[in-house]
């Protein structure tokens, strides 16, 4: 029967034979590293191809939603 | 004015894209998964942070992709061949008793990880999980900025992924590309294969945000870059190569502009460099790519179901791992045919590819397909493609 060995962060960690071990604190860190969805989200054009002319839609894609990449949304502001 | 035909095949390009690209509510699903495994594993390490890397959260991903998730306990380097295997072990305990895991299987490789698989409304998705790999959130971190620089990356990358599989080159376990390594191949002809440059060296123009000094806990993962630093030259949207002109560029660096013999791919470095001088360095640590090392090495895997028998099988796969890195084979394939560093550590991403016939059907792939999109323009009859054909001579 497996026994699951708990700690209370204080303790040594018996099963991975090294007495130094040492744990550090990641549960924020790991929850902040999500915010990268928002990154590729913020660098997503809408309609990248807006900007060119289209024979059959060239009114209506000026009034299409257009964010541009970051860097063109970055660099324009 | 008609479309021209470059500008159908980037709009082809970016249709697609858009349709196997991971949605959000595919990302909020496997956020959601994550939180659920964190539930399980916190009561037993309790400071533990469970990261998200890979293809789920760089940029790159499709809606397919598994989810791969690092585990990081500890600050310091943690030992893959013994110590990762301790832990995984010890989370492959824990979670059987859970409902929503239906089967867990520990692959030993250079990275060990652990292969979960899940109960409906789960079933769809995959979970590698790595312990304490920080070199994992490491590359996830920059390849995202790589994802997020500019727009046509990620179009240009999501193209190149599907004709590969399509040919039969994006599977290490047959001697071919990783994802990994394909994403590299992209960002380097964006960094130094075309006129004007696409994408900078984010090592060499942002070291403090993107060193491998940095504590991953501290990582900005919130701000653009300021890109008044990276030196290329701003180019008004008219000028822009278009994203057609980039994906037969890019079939035509690999096919005819890259020389396999001498030059090996830097994205560190942000050029070609020559290939003896990468091999001839030494390995930093743990590497961060996922391959699996070559068929005939002698890595194994063990498995376990919810309804099968317990086995805790830690020492048994200490000393199969162990095999599996003392084989030479392992490491004298490591430099052999296509020359791809790690970005992080000294390692090469592309030494699952070692077979000399493979190597040859990839490089006449890359010509055959250059040479069909240069002409015709058509995305569609790209992807309809033939598996390369030629089998590993020495599996």
């Amino acid at each position: 029967q497996n026994q699951v060995p708990l700690f209370d962060g204080h303790q040594m960690f018996p099963a991975l034979g090294n007495d130094n071990f040492q744990f550090d604190d990641y549960a924020e860190g790991a929850k902040r590293f999500d915010n990268l969805a928002n990154l590729i989200r913020a660098s997503t054009p809408t309609d990248p191809f807006a900007n060119y002319q289209k024979c059959s839609d060239s009114n209506k894609s000026d009034s299409r939603p257009r964010a541009g990449s970051a860097r063109d949304h970055h660099s324009s502001s | 004015e008609p479309l021209s035909r470059m500008d159908v095949l980037s709009e082809k390009i970016w249709d697609y894209h858009n349709k196997v690209a991971q949605t959000d509510e595919m990302l909020q699903r496997k956020l959601h998964l994550r939180d659920m495994l964190y539930t399980a594993i916190s009561p037993v390490f309790p400071m533990s942070g469970l990261y998200v890397v890979g293809s789920s959260l760089n940029g790159f991903g499709n809606n397919s992709s598994d989810m791969d998730l690092c585990l990081m306990i500890t600050n310091k380097d943690l030992d893959q061949k013994n110590d990762a295997v301790v832990v995984l072990n010890l989370i492959l305990s824990t979670l059987q008793y859970e409902k929503f895991v239906a089967s867990q299987k520990l692959i030993l490789a250079k990275v060990p990880i652990l292969r979960i698989k899940f109960a409906a409304p789960f079933d769809d998705i995959t979970v590698d999980l790595n312990a304490n790999n920080s070199v994992a959130i490491r590359n996830t971190h920059l390849l995202c900025y790589y994802s997020s620089y500019d727009w046509r990356v990620r179009p240009l990358v999501s193209v190149v992924k599907e004709w590969a599989k399509r040919k039969g080159i994006n599977d290490a376990n047959k001697s071919s590309f990783t994802s990994y390594s394909l994403v590299l191949m992209v960002i380097h002809y964006l960094q130094c294969g075309t006129t004007p440059k696409v994408l900078p060296n984010l090592q060499q123009t942002y070291p403090d945000r993107f060193s491998n000094k940095v504590d991953v806990r501290t990582l900005n993962v919130t701000m653009p870059l300021d890109q008044k630093h990276d030196n290329l030259e701003q180019t008004s949207p008219s000028e822009k190569t278009t994203l057609g002109e980039l994906l037969i560029g890019f079939l035509d660096y690999y096919a005819n502009r890259f020389d396999y013999d001498h030059d090996a791919i830097s994205i560190r470095q942000g050029q070609r460099v020559e290939r003896a001088a990468l091999a001839a360095r030494p390995k930093m640590h743990t590497s961060g790519d996922k391959e699996t090392p070559p068929p005939s090495s002698s890595a194994s895997s063990s498995s376990l179901h919810n309804n099968g028998n317990n086995v805790n099988a830690g020492a048994l796969t200490s000393v199969m791992m162990h095999h599996a890195m003392s084989n030479p084979h392992f490491w004298r394939s490591q430099w052999r045919c296509v020359c791809i560093e790690e970005p992080f550590t000294n390692s090469n991403t592309a030494h699952s590819i070692y077979d000399e016939m493979v190597f040859g059907a990839i490089k006449e792939a890359f010509r055959e397909a250059h040479g069909e999109l240069q002409h015709n323009h058509d995305l569609d009859r790209l992807m309809e493609c033939e598996p390369i054909k030629a089998s590993i001579t020495n599996a």
